[in-house]
């Protein structure tokens, strides 16, 4: 029986944890005694896929990932509960903020948003602009009053780069989801990526409401348009560089490398991926 | 209106063009506020509510708008209703971006909407009964109701008014604690209602609502003094739609303290339309086309 295809758009804005991942799920992949996920087939060239499975292997940090890249995941892949042929490109995390700051649909995006029969979406808990409202600002404002501070002649002008996180992530989510309105409910798996990085010890489903409610709120009451899952996930296992050997010393990526389901539950870390093309 | 929209909103239901190969992807949100021409297409094909918050200068509509934009993001829900999306969302972050760089400079300050940056902002709110519903706030300089109260008919200065679903006539409360200002403050609320009874213009689903905002900045007395002016208020926009409300509103309390009354305020904006008596008034206004919102 041949496999199911599947394509899967990755968005996110730079250095959100993509490359990583794809490069974790590649990893673990060659793994013959992780049981979540088995490569079956490579179509193309395989040596990209590596060069993020070995970066991966040795947790050495990625670099930011090109615009230009035509790269990504082209394989089939065993999952429990079924194989699918999957087509997952690299997109750069440029062609997100062109999308939002830059009001840009890259040639890449499009392509990419067209093809696809699923969607991940990578959040960083560490790149997360929370929104302030005025009177907080004003609060700060008077815990700082005494000392004053000079008042600049013109206003500074609004730059889409400076909205909070939640924000460009509804802009950017109702341009997608527009983009596939005729494959509506689309499937999207919410990302949080180095979720090793995440203080205290909150639940995937509790930290994305208590970082970004709006987010929550906006995929609850659109399920017309979205059917999310949420994920928490740390594809290398810890903080680089400065936990480099100790996650070495803990061995193989599959046993350092975890996922979380929303409710904190484990999962593997192909388990977004298996969801996303698989059910 | 919103001279300076340059995106290509897309307009949802239709049916994508072919052979636009030279054209740039279609972008479904704004950057800027929409003019009413681009809020139509955007809307698609739930409806939408319009709002038009009227008050002169320095009312605080712009406040309001920006605090209910912000408490959403920082909560995701007010009082039962939920934020569900915004095609709008960098337009509402620029408000919001200028009132939090000029509170820093003078506090409890908001940047006042100049009439070339007249447009529509637009959030998608579930109500508690997780219906959905696509909400416009017109977001315009209070010079045209400097205007209307020197006595230019409101379909004049904006003709567009008769797709306006909600009324809001607000009443700055700090204004109406101040010495001296506090006639000035009702006059010019009393003006505001006169006009929208004067318009025609006013469709008989339409709801009414004074709402006094800073209320934080009020006193004791002043609410007491309040209760018994909104009276005579209420009497007033009851004559255009006889279940006016009156709505007190601190959308930025002076103490940082949390936003109070947004609550009541959502759930008026989301609440049902008025049940038409009679047939509508035949009102020759341009953009009637506009009425492709409704389902």
């Amino acid at each position: 029986m041949s496999p199911r295809e599947g394509s899967v758009a990755l968005l996110g804005f730079p250095r959100t944890g993509k490359s990583t991942y794809l490069g974790a799920v590649w990893q673990l992949a060659q793994d013959p005694q992780e049981p979540s996920v088995l490569e079956l087939d490579v179509t193309g060239d395989r040596s990209y896929l590596q060069r993020l499975g070995d970066k991966v292997a040795r947790a050495e940090e990625l670099g930011r990932t090109e615009i230009s890249s035509l790269e990504g995941m082209r394989l089939t892949l065993r999952f429990p509960g079924g194989d699918v042929a999957i087509d997952a490109p690299d997109l750069g995390g440029e062609t997100l903020r062109l999308l939002v700051e830059d009001r840009v649909v890259h040639e890449r995006l499009e392509a990419s948003l067209v093809a696809s029969t699923s969607m991940l979406m990578f959040l960083h808990p560490e790149k997360l602009e929370l929104p302030m409202s005025i009177s907080m600002a004003d609060e700060l404002l008077r815990a700082s009053a005494a000392v004053p501070t000079p008042q600049p002649k013109e206003l500074p002008k609004f730059e889409a780069r400076a909205a909070c996180t939640t924000a460009k992530h509804l802009d950017a989510l109702e341009n997608v989801l527009m983009h596939r309105r005729d494959n509506w409910p689309v499937r999207l798996g919410v990302i949080v990526s180095a979720w090793d990085m995440v203080h205290g010890s909150p639940t995937p489903e509790t930290w994305l409401q208590d970082n970004a409610p709006a987010l929550v709120s906006f995929l609850d009451a659109n399920k017309d348009m979205v059917v999310s899952r949420l994920f928490g996930v740390s594809a290398q296992g810890g903080r680089l560089p400065q936990d480099r050997n100790e996650l070495l010393a803990r061995g193989s990526l599959r046993e350092r490398a975890y996922a979380r389901e929303a409710d904190g539950s484990t999962v593997s870390v192909a388990e977004p991926l298996r969801w996303a093309v698989l059910q | 209106m919103a001279e300076d929209a340059p995106e290509n909103v897309a307009e949802p239901d239709e049916a994508p063009q072919e052979e636009e190969v030279a054209s740039p992807p279609a972008l479904f949100t704004s950057k800027a506020a929409l003019s009413l021409e681009e809020a139509a297409t955007i809307v698609g094909r739930r409806g939408a509510t319009v709002v038009l918050l009227m008050g002169e200068i320095g009312a605080g509509k712009t406040t309001l708008l920006v605090e209910l934009w912000a408490v959403f993001l920082l909560r995701g829900t007010i009082g039962g209703h939920r934020l569900a999306g915004s095609r709008t969302a960098l337009a509402l972050e620029e408000r919001a971006y200028h009132s939090r760089v000029e509170s820093k400079l003078e506090s409890g300050t908001t940047r006042r909407t100049h009439e070339t940056e007249d447009g529509f902002v637009h959030m998608r709110v579930q109500r508690p009964d997780e219906s959905l519903r696509e909400v416009l706030f017109a977001d315009v300089s209070g010079e045209h109701f400097s205007r209307v109260r020197q006595g230019r008919p409101l379909l004049e200065e904006l003709p567009w008014v008769t797709r306006t679903d909600r009324f809001v006539v607000v009443i700055d409360g700090a204004k109406y604690a101040a010495l001296g200002e506090r006639e000035v403050m009702l006059n010019a609320a009393r003006r505001q209602l006169f006009a929208l009874q004067n318009s025609g213009a006013v469709d008989q689903r339409a709801r009414v609502a004074v709402c006094i905002v800073k209320t934080d900045q009020m006193s004791d007395d002043d609410e007491q003094s309040f209760i018994s002016d909104s009276g005579s208020l209420l009497e007033e926009a009851r004559k255009i739609d006889d279940s006016a409300v009156c709505l007190a509103i601190a959308a930025r309390p002076a103490d940082g303290s949390a936003a109070v009354g947004l609550d009541s305020f959502l759930a008026w904006l989301c609440g049902d339309d008025r049940i038409p008596k009679r047939a509508p008034p035949v009102v020759d206004a341009p953009l009637r086309a506009i009425s492709r919102f409704r389902t």
